[in-house]
């Protein structure tokens, strides 16, 4: 991973350190701007290779910049393997793909120890798997058993493997971006709760406009994205990771998803009418650390040192959609988890005072 | 203090206001509701305390003062005054994050002029504060203008039922004996029972059987005034027809009627000196009587004239007694006649229809029922209240059959010139079926018993 505005970056930008991130302070606003121009121009390499879907693509840098994994759901043909695939190339990250069938075996993701010879001795050599890379691309995984599916759950979640109780860490940065097919549901394993809250996001991937159309099929020639150069390294990434957990969470903001996250639950005294008939289970305490990182990220891609109340409501549909788990009743009648979210995004006021009557704003 | 804290706390103010707004309309309201039930109670239970009842609307200062008192300070709710400033000014969470960890570099970035900052602080419009007042302060204001009732200035005396009942009773008697009806050992008698009976009624509440002491004594005043109303109309019909031979007819007959129309004269003559009523006469006509009475033999004038004069005073002596008699007896009822409630007219009921008017009680029987003290007259048409009206009426009216009124006793089978066998005393009316020990309160009844009902009243006694 060579980038040529390595030593510039670091040289005019002091990376935060753990003594600045205790005493609370404020991102400089050329650091804001650093980390702003810096995703701009990722961003920039994405909407290059994938047209029509800039918003999409904001989300995806939103959750890779805070250390989250990501789960894209959408038809086929939509992009999301072609959006992995070129995220990896302009990080310059090591990239792997891993093509997710109801025969794969755990150890086909992760590894195995392989008995070999070595100086006149036989032992057991662990061999890593496809998973020991930065970026692994788990396409459409609901197509693996639930025991397979279920290899990924310490390495999503702590970042190591363990095999025959010896345990392996894992390169970072680490990512897992996975794809499923919201049809052909015939032989497929949908994901257990406790892997699908380890993915900080779920996006669906929609169609793109006619517009994004012709302009695919008049610029691309088979359909073939551009070539894409690497413009992060692994240095300047984690400085972007370092800028965007020092982007200040406000306790009034704090505050706000905390009570969002609250509201989820059913038996929550805040939680509003709708989600008190439609849901089964909220969301975890995982999914508010979720939408505080990601809040920050997004505030950070907004260019603010601290985060607002709407940088929380821009990412709770991608953090909260796939965490809430709902009623039979919520399917007969129609509702969604995006529908769902709307009313609590509505209930909840960002403030938790009520303003005086009184009072004209 | 930086240029943002100086506009957080002028935001906090406002904010504080409108808290105190919130608070103090929700007070006022329970305090004027408050307000109103005691004015009310006052003005329905304790009149007396009105106006100062008034000065617990001077309670609305401390009212006031311990709301705003109450009211969120400023510095309490500075976390939610914050983040509704910066929403207001559009800062995404920058003054917030200012407020919590100032950073001049950033506060550059918020608004600079003292306009962008004044429009965004909340004008106050008690619209809230009025809607939660305006029925609460109709009450109070309203409970202001009930009528206050009117407090009693003299203390209510104990017992006025039994009271009233014995100065009625009282009165009757002085009205019976200024009218010398009474004798004078009967006055005393009576005299010496209504005051017994007033005494008894300062102390306790009337029962049932001082209720029937008080009857039995009026009823026993009016039997005297029935008898003596009697004995004069005997008087002025012997009189009347003592003076009638002067047209000529049977002589023999004349002789004997003259002389039956002489003894009822004399009788009924004797009857009223007996209670002194003959005082009222005029002296001469006093003087007339003597000399007709002598040795307690009745002796008209022999000579036509005289004796025509004679009878002619005594019956316009009677016929004053008789109108006094019946004026008594219409006050005796407060003017109404005791059979059908209607006005009285020189102690004859105006009623045509009356019962007290019908004789022997054939007109009478006709009519359906007889009515009672609870359920009207029986004859009486049928009323409509508000709960129906004829149309709707579950029960249509329909003619009663003729009932039982008649009593035989009040039946007149004839006219004759001899003493009539049944004593006035048990004609009189029920009243006079039972002797009454007024004193005592104890009574007994002599009804009869009619001949379907002995056997029931035989078994009751035989199963005792």
């Amino acid at each position: 991973m060579n980038n040529p505005n390595e030593s510039e970056i670091q040289s005019s930008v002091a990376a935060p350190t753990e003594a600045d991130e205790g005493a609370g302070r404020l991102l400089a606003p050329e650091e804001v701007e650093e980390g702003h121009d810096a995703i701009s121009q990722l961003l920039a390499g994405l909407n290059s290779a994938i047209l029509g879907q800039s918003d999409l693509l904001e989300m995806v840098v939103i959750c890779l910049l805070s250390r989250g994994h990501l789960l894209l759901e959408g038809l086929p043909g939509l992009g999301k393997t072609e959006l992995v695939k070129s995220l990896s190339s302009l990080l310059g990250l090591e990239f792997r793909r891993l093509q997710f069938t109801p025969d794969l075996l755990p150890s086909d993701i992760v590894g195995a120890p392989i008995l070999e010879e070595q100086h006149g001795a036989r032992r057991l050599v662990f061999h890593p798997g496809p998973i020991f890379a930065n970026l692994v691309l788990a396409d459409e995984i609901n197509r693996a058993t639930p025991k397979t599916q279920s290899a990924l759950l310490e390495a999503m979640q702590e970042h190591r493997v363990t095999v025959l109780g010896e345990t392996h860490a894992l390169p970072g940065p680490f990512f897992v971006l996975a794809t499923q097919n919201p049809i052909e549901l015939e032989g497929t394993y949908p994901l257990p709760e406790a892997q699908l809250d380890r993915f900080t996001f779920k996006l669906n991937v929609e169609h793109v406009s006619s517009d994004t159309l012709e302009q695919i099929i008049r610029t691309r020639k088979n359909g073939e994205p551009p070539m894409l150069e690497q413009i992060w390294t692994a240095a300047r990434l984690e400085r972007l990771f370092g800028l965007a957990e020092q982007v200040y969470l406000p306790s009034a903001v704090a505050n706000y998803i905390a009570r969002l996250v609250n509201a989820t639950h059913p038996e929550s005294e805040a939680s509003p009418e709708q989600i008190r008939q439609f849901v089964k289970f909220g969301a975890s305490p995982r999914a508010a650390i979720a939408l505080s990182g990601t809040s920050r990220a997004a505030a950070l891609l907004a260019g603010k040192p601290n985060v607002g109340f709407d940088d929380v409501r821009r990412v709770a549909y991608g953090v909260l959609g796939h965490r809430l788990i709902l009623d039979y009743s919520a399917r007969l009648e129609g509702w969604t988890t995006a529908r769902i979210i709307d009313c609590l995004l509505e209930s909840i006021p960002e403030v938790d005072r009520e303003f005086p009557g009184d009072l004209q704003q | 203090m930086s240029d943002h804290n100086r506009w957080i706390n002028r935001y906090g103010r406002r904010i504080q206001m409108g808290e105190f707004l919130r608070q103090f309309g929700n007070w006022l309201a329970v305090y004027c509701f408050v307000f109103g039930g005691a004015v009310l109670v006052v003005k329905i239970l304790f009149p007396g305390l009105w106006p100062q009842v008034l000065l617990l609307g001077a309670a609305v200062i401390p009212l006031a003062i311990a709301a705003w008192w109450m009211t969120p300070r400023s510095g309490q709710g500075r976390e939610a005054t914050v983040a509704w400033l910066d929403r207001r000014i559009h800062a995404g969470g920058l003054l917030m994050a200012l407020n919590e960890i100032p950073d001049p570099a950033w506060s550059s970035r918020l608004p600079g002029s003292e306009q962008a900052w004044n429009e965004t602080l909340p004008r106050i419009r008690p619209v809230r504060f009025f809607q939660s007042l305006v029925l609460p302060v109709l009450f109070a204001i309203g409970a202001c203008f009930v009528p206050l009732r009117e407090a009693r200035t003299e203390s209510i005396l104990e017992n006025t039922v039994g009271r009233q009942a014995s100065e009625q009773l009282q009165e009757l008697l002085t009205q019976l004996d200024e009218a010398s009806i009474l004798e004078e050992e009967e006055k005393q008698e009576l005299q010496e029972e209504i005051e017994k009976l007033a005494e008894e009624s300062k102390k306790t509440p009337l029962t049932h059987e001082k209720w029937e002491t008080v009857d039995a004594l009026r009823q026993k005043m009016l039997y005297r005034l029935d008898t003596k109303s009697m004995a004069v109309d005997k008087a002025r019909s012997a009189v009347a027809g003592l003076m009638k031979p002067a047209d000529g007819g049977d002589q023999i007959l004349n002789e004997q009627r003259s002389g039956q129309l002489t003894d009822d004269l004399q009788s009924a003559l004797q009857e009223l000196a007996k209670s002194g009523e003959l005082a009222n006469a005029s002296p001469d006509l006093r003087d007339a009587l003597e000399k007709m009475m002598q040795n307690g033999q009745l002796t008209l004038p022999q000579e036509s004239a005289a004796r025509q004069k004679a009878l002619e005073n005594l019956q316009q002596f009677l016929d004053q007694e008789s109108q006094k008699l019946s004026e008594l007896r219409s006050e005796s009822q407060n003017g109404l006649c005791q059979h059908c409630g209607s006005p009285l007219h020189n102690g004859e009921c105006v009623n045509s229809n009356c019962p007290g008017n019908q004789h022997g009680g054939q007109q009478s029987s006709e009519r359906p029922g007889k009515g009672g003290v609870t359920r009207g007259r029986g004859d009486a048409p049928m009323s409509w209240g508000d709960e129906s009206d004829e149309t709707t009426a579950k029960f249509k009216e329909v003619v009663l059959p003729p009932g039982a009124f008649d009593q035989p006793k009040d039946e007149v089978y004839g006219t004759t010139k001899s003493t009539p066998e049944a004593d006035p005393a048990a004609t009189a009316g029920r009243n006079t079926a039972r002797t009454v020990d007024a004193a005592s309160g104890s009574e007994t009844w002599t009804r009869k018993i009619r001949p379907r009902h002995r056997n029931v009243v035989r078994r009751y006694f035989d199963s005792e």
